[in-house]
């Protein structure tokens, strides 16, 4: 710490504890002491790059995850997510730092302008910002995984109807039909009677079980009009009936849905049983969202007992007259060409026999 | 006195045949005491390790910024029986990647002395005459002088590092980090002339 210690002095030196130092004839007195280091350092992100993002379908939209970034400073970190479609397009989404959700360590975003047809993929860089100053930035993630949109999604059911004479019945629609949607009329009869088509409906299944426990599942689906209704003859005697309509929305200005699968799925159960896992699965041709369509002879709770990424989003169960009846949508999101696993279904009751319709649309 | 022989009570010494009386007086042995040139540590101050420091974030000192980070502060205290000059070293150094550019982008600092004495404004100093240059980083500045009139025992500095991270700071800054080291030091002023000033380098003093 002392640098020096000299003595100044003309002809004469003395002796100093700490030395002398001479400048030509003249030395001096002197003494230094360095003080502490005093040191800064920059604000690092952390982790840094981060780790690919994960994208998820989600409705008509895609949900990007990722882990979250901390910085030394202390302070927030946005992020800048971008996205990159087959079409060549490079967007920014998520542009909002309002829209992120924060759970813990991992942080999302739902991009909600995806465009139908197109494969994307997400980056997400961390970004230091404050207001006015230079923004700083963090590597850009890698790419996540392909995603490519749904088309449909699922709306809603519309008010149960049931009958237990014969003649003309009104359906309504879901409340909130828009033309486009996607409509799935689906009737359950208490008895071994296949109702007949509604004008402007297409049959996509009818199947009936006979026998002591005879009931049928009928199944139609058309693009809504702007009726908000549809006009059915029945017959709901000896059993009774229960119809009921199920909308997907479809978004303004997207492609009409088309099957995405050339063999649907439409079989009966062969025994009782208490679970149904309906084979083989679907194969898709392209992304889009599959339903899966079950009806038993009873009013027993049903349920998915194996998901495999499907969800129930409606379960009616009714007596009209002396046949308990019991039918059940679920859907899943198809993210591109492939089998689809199929659901197990699964009825709290006891054992019985199981009609099945499913396909899928994108 | 002739042939007489006087005797003295101081002595007698024998030359061949005769003897002389004689008389020293010593008188006390001379001493000198060299004066001193020392500096010590003050006060307690602030001593600072500043990490995580993002574009915008600045001491409280500064001017402008964030003002939400402590300054450092170093207190020195002259010792020495001598007066003396006294003045500081200051050198910045980069660490592997650069927070400090000699430039507005990077790092600034405001380092001043007791009495309103700037040592450093922003990334410059001023030198001997009167030149405000740039602080290279790694380079010392050397015998810039904090006080005009020589120190006396018992002066106390107080140094004081404010400091700002631009809001411009580049993305390139991001993780740097750089060190300021401060050097106090002095030396005795009698038989120096000098016209130097305080807060500007002084090269006319031999700082031994």
């Amino acid at each position: 710490m002392t640098r020096s210690l000299s003595l100044l002095a003309v002809g004469l030196l003395l002796a100093v504890a700490s030395g002398t130092t001479t400048i030509g004839s003249v030395a001096l007195f002197s003494d230094a002491r360095t003080l502490a280091d005093t040191t800064f350092s920059g604000a690092v992100l952390s982790p840094n790059p981060i780790p690919a993002p994960l994208a998820v379908l989600e409705g008509f939209g895609v949900r990007v995850e990722w882990g979250k970034v901390t910085s030394s400073s202390g302070g927030t970190v946005d992020y800048e997510v971008r996205r990159s479609g087959s079409d060549g397009s490079n967007t920014g989404v998520c542009a909002d730092s309002s829209s992120f959700v924060h759970a813990g360590t991992i942080v999302s975003c739902t991009d909600t302008s995806v465009t139908d047809g197109v494969t994307f993929t997400y980056t997400v860089q961390p970004r230091l910002a404050r207001p006015g100053a230079t923004t700083w930035t963090g590597l850009v993630s890698a790419a996540s995984n392909p995603v490519s949109t749904a088309r449909i999604r699922y709306a809603g059911a519309g008010a149960l109807v049931t009958s237990v004479s014969s003649g003309s019945v009104s359906v309504p629609y879901p409340v909130g039909t828009e033309q486009g949607d996607l409509l799935f009329l689906v009737v359950e009869t208490g008895r071994n009677k296949v109702p007949s088509k509604p004008s402007g409906w297409n049959i996509v299944a009818s199947r009936s079980i006979g026998g002591s426990e005879d009931f049928n599942l009928f199944v139609a689906q058309r693009i809504a009009d702007a009726s908000g209704a549809v006009m059915m003859n029945v017959d709901g005697r000896n059993g009774g009936i229960a119809l009921r309509v199920f909308r997907y929305d479809v978004p303004t200005g997207w492609p009409t849905p088309v099957p995405v699968v050339t063999v649907d799925q439409d079989a009966a159960s062969a025994s009782a049983s208490l679970t149904f896992a309906p084979s083989p699965d679907l194969v898709a041709s392209a992304a889009g969202v599959a339903v899966s369509l079950v009806a038993i002879r009873s009013t027993a709770t049903l349920d998915l007992v194996q998901a495999n990424g499907w969800v129930v989003r409606s379960m009616t169960s009714v007596t009209p007259s002396t046949v308990p009846l019991g039918f059940a949508i679920a859907d899943a999101v198809v993210s591109g060409a492939g089998t689809v696993p199929s659901p197990t279904w699964r009825q709290t009751g006891t054992a019985s026999r199981w009609i099945h319709w499913g396909s899928a649309f994108g | 006195m002739g042939g007489l022989l006087m005797v003295v009570a101081v002595g007698a010494m024998a030359l061949g045949t005769s003897a002389l009386f004689s008389a020293t007086e010593s008188n006390d042995p001379d001493s000198f005491t060299a004066g001193t040139v020392t500096v010590g540590l003050g006060a307690a101050g602030t001593t600072c390790n500043l990490a995580g420091m993002a574009p915008g974030d600045s001491s409280t000192g500064f001017g402008s910024g964030s003002a939400s980070r402590t300054p450092c502060t170093y207190n020195v205290k002259y010792t020495g029986s001598l007066p003396a000059y006294v003045a500081v070293d200051v050198k910045v150094l980069n660490g592997s990647t650069s927070l400090f550019t000699s430039d507005p982008s990077g790092l600034q600092f405001k380092i001043g002395a007791s009495g309103g004495v700037s040592i450093v404004d922003g990334t410059q100093y001023t030198n001997a005459a009167g030149t405000a240059t740039s602080i290279v980083a790694g380079t010392s500045v050397d015998n810039v002088l904090v006080k005009t009139s020589p120190a006396t025992t018992g002066d106390e500095f107080t140094f004081t590092v404010d400091y700002a991270l631009p809001t411009a700071a580049p993305n390139a800054l991001q993780g740097g980090s750089a060190t300021v080291q401060l050097t106090f030091h002095a030396v005795q002023s009698a038989n120096q002339t000098t016209s130097c000033v305080a807060g500007r380098q002084c090269s006319t003093i031999v700082w031994g």
